[in-house]
């Protein structure tokens, strides 16, 4: 291919088309022409931040009111001459670093609440925001920042948000969604998913959808409105379901729906059909509860332990040291969803913004022996996608993932270099829950399913590993990300035994029969 | 494992990370700017990478080159860029974004004075070439819009400020000719 400047020019700009990106990289390949690249990329660098420093130094002398810079640049003689000005600009560049660097501190202090809201005091509300997880709630299309909700028409951009309604109903809505909140105990969902829960006090409590109009009794429940169809899921407790259009509802088809009881009720369809209940879909609430399972993990002490709650201070971990940060692209969900328990999990993928986790100040791992105990859900038709890894090139020693046929299998390097593989001979099944531990005692590398040995093979030692960052749900290189769901992830020093990975599992199956 | 940055004091500490800082993040933009191509999103990769390389900076073994360290955290956060951006045209391949890495540290030595050229060299530009360059660097217009300013076509306006860098290229090239002599 014939690339001159213009067309490197282009490609720095993003201007190509996908196939001369892809013939530029193969033109790349010769050392002259990535150097030719990389200096021309050096080039545009440096005009952006020469000719807007540039700018924003006239607008100063022009009487502008930048203040940022009025401070750098006091005369003209500093301007007529590059060697001063560039001395202003490296005083200037020092400052806004000392700065970032003090709200850095700050930043990574760790913090175990959410974000509080601010209370304003409003006019007459009928919900208010007990907390969010990096909400952006809209009201008639402008952003909404105060705690109070009067009547009106809201739409939950991003993040998760709990609200509080009359009688003390807890409601948990997941972006994206529009809602109308009515009156105290009337909120109407547009689209989106919601879940309420309501004591004795709230009862009556009522959610109505372009299809339905859910009362609720006294319960736990959870509505979902996307595409012409309402479903009502509901978790305890009773609620009544009126078929129909707001003018078009008749009472005498009314549906009762008890626990463990769902129904869809589609726009234009008469009668409403049965569906099977939801389980893992909602987030019904935000905490992470105190569980057996966690109780359990934490007694066999170890390294770190992400439990993966919904918190918008990054992948959390205990001890605090080593939490990490939850990566993030574009899409529709949060990066969290319910999770094998009752809190929630790290969501990776499918129709969520969720990209996976990284930790870059990991626990040392330097015993030659090691565990990792974690859930994982996997949704199809995810293939070569890693669970937890800290390998990268020659760096790193541990790898679960699954292969191209969604195989489980891990790697471990081992003290002499030498890297062993173990997979597991069936497919991972889809959209369920599984319980997966790898274990490496220094002769064995041993790999459990749901409590079970399900594959084992000699291996020596782990070689030790020291700051290689971890990544949860994805890797280094971002080229093997899982689809579905990751929680409860826990990594051990030590390997852990056959009837500890037992009781483990049997806990976390009381624990699941339990939420 | 105990390392020399841990026995200094906070401030001694910042203040060394921001000379370490202020030496390497020419490099870094311009890796960045190589690798990412719209200004905002490779600035805001550049910030991350500062935020990160302090957060860090304990880690930095002093036997390496801080640029080294600071290229190869770079890479990890371009990818990091990559992943959440689904519709970025030009993806570069991890192979290539460690070459990249090298060769642009490998060229290090001439950037201060490639700089310091570059400034005088904007001075003697006619003032028609410096409007074309500060509409698409300060007034971040795409070319569409700059055409439409000019009364041009996005095209010429492409060529035209290519030809620009490319003369800003070869005012470069000789006035560090002229000092290496």
């Amino acid at each position: 291919m014939s690339v001159d400047d213009g067309f490197i020019d282009r490609i720095l700009e993003g201007a190509v088309s996908d196939e001369e990106a892809v013939e530029f990289q193969t033109w790349l390949k010769v050392p002259e022409n990535l150097e030719r690249f990389a200096l021309r990329a050096e080039l545009h660098s440096d005009l952006r931040r020469s000719l807007r420093r540039r700018q924003i130094q006239k607008n100063a002398l022009d009487g502008g009111t930048d203040g940022l810079v009025t401070d750098a640049v006091s005369s003209r003689e500093q301007l007529a001459s590059p060697i001063p000005r560039s001395r202003q600009l490296l005083a200037l560049t020092v400052t806004a670093l000392v700065m970032a660097a003090c709200i850095l501190i700050a930043f990574v202090q760790p913090e175990s609440n959410r974000d509080p809201v601010p209370a304003y005091a409003s006019v007459a509300s009928v919900a208010s925001v007990v907390s969010h997880v990096s909400g952006v709630l809209t009201k008639d299309g402008s952003t909404w920042n105060d705690a109070q909700l009067p009547v009106g028409n809201y739409e939950l951009k991003k993040g998760l948000l709990n609200l509080q309604f009359g009688g003390g109903v807890m409601v948990y809505v997941e972006a994206p969604a529009r809602f109308d909140a009515v009156n105290e105990k009337r909120v109407v969902l547009h689209s989106g998913r919601l879940s309420a829960n309501v004591p004795p006090q709230g009862i009556g409590f009522t959610v109505e959808t372009p299809e339905a109009e859910v009362v609720d009794f006294g319960t736990e429940f959870s509505v979902d409105v996307e595409g012409g169809a309402s479903e009502v899921h509901v978790f305890d407790g009773l609620v009544r379901v009126h078929p129909g259009a707001s003018n078009w509802r008749d009472a005498s088809r009314s549906v009762e729906l008890q626990a463990s009881q769902a129904l869809r009720i589609t726009d234009g369809a008469t009668e409403p059909e049965d569906i099977s209940i939801a389980t893992d879909r909602f987030i019904r609430n935000f905490d992470e509860p105190r569980l057996n399972y966690a109780r359990a993990v934490k007694r066999l002490s170890p390294l770190a332990y992400y439990r993966m709650p919904i918190r918008d201070r990054g992948l959390v971990s205990e001890p605090p040291e080593y939490s990490g940060v939850v990566l993030t692209g574009e899409g529709k969900r949060p990066p969290h969803a319910k999770g094998v328990f009752a809190g929630g999990s790290l969501r990776v993928g499918v129709d969520s913004s969720g990209r996976g986790g990284r930790v870059d100040s990991p626990p040392r791992l330097s015993t030659g022996r090691f565990s990792l105990t974690a859930f994982v859900y996997l949704e199809p038709p995810t293939r070569n996608a890693s669970v937890a890894t800290n390998l990268e090139g020659e760096r790193g020693n541990f790898d679960v993932s699954i292969d191209e046929n969604a195989v489980l299998k891990a790697t471990i390097r081992s003290n002499d270099g030498a890297a062993s593989t173990i997979a597991r001979g069936s497919v991972l099944p889809q959209k369920t829950w599984r319980h997966v531990v790898v274990t490496v005692d220094g002769q064995y590398l041993q790999l459990y399913e749901d409590g079970k040995l399900v594959a084992s093979t000699p291996c020596a030692a782990m070689a030790a590993s020291d700051s290689e960052t971890f990544w949860f749900g994805t890797d280094a290189e971002a080229t093997r990300v899982w689809d579905g769901r990751l929680d409860e992830v826990a990594l051990f020093n030590r390997a852990l035994t056959e009837e500890e990975v037992a009781a483990l599992y049997r806990t976390a199956q009381e624990e699941i029969a339990r939420t | 494992m105990f390392t020399w940055a841990e026995s200094m004091k906070e401030d001694q500490k910042r203040e060394l990370f921001t000379e370490c800082w202020l030496k390497a993040e020419p490099a870094v933009s311009a890796y960045v700017f190589a690798s990412v191509s719209r200004f905002h999103d490779a600035e805001d990769v550049v910030q991350r990478i500062a935020q990160e390389l302090a957060r860090r900076f304990d880690e930095f073994d002093f036997n390496r080159p801080f640029v080294a360290w600071a290229l190869w955290i770079a890479k990890s956060r371009v990818i990091d860029f990559y992943r959440a951006e689904h519709r970025t045209r030009v993806v570069f391949s991890h192979e290539l974004l460690g070459q990249l890495a090298d060769t642009i540290a490998a060229q290090a030595d001439g950037r201060s004075n490639r700089r310091e050229a570059l400034e005088a060299c904007l001075e003697e530009l006619p003032p028609k070439s410096r409007r074309l360059l500060d509409l698409r660097y300060v007034e971040e217009l795409s070319a569409d819009e700059m055409a439409q300013e000019t009364g041009s076509t996005s095209g010429s306006v492409r060529v035209l400020l290519s030809r620009v860098r490319t003369v800003l290229a070869s005012c470069i090239e000789r006035r560090l000719a002229v000092e290496n002599a």
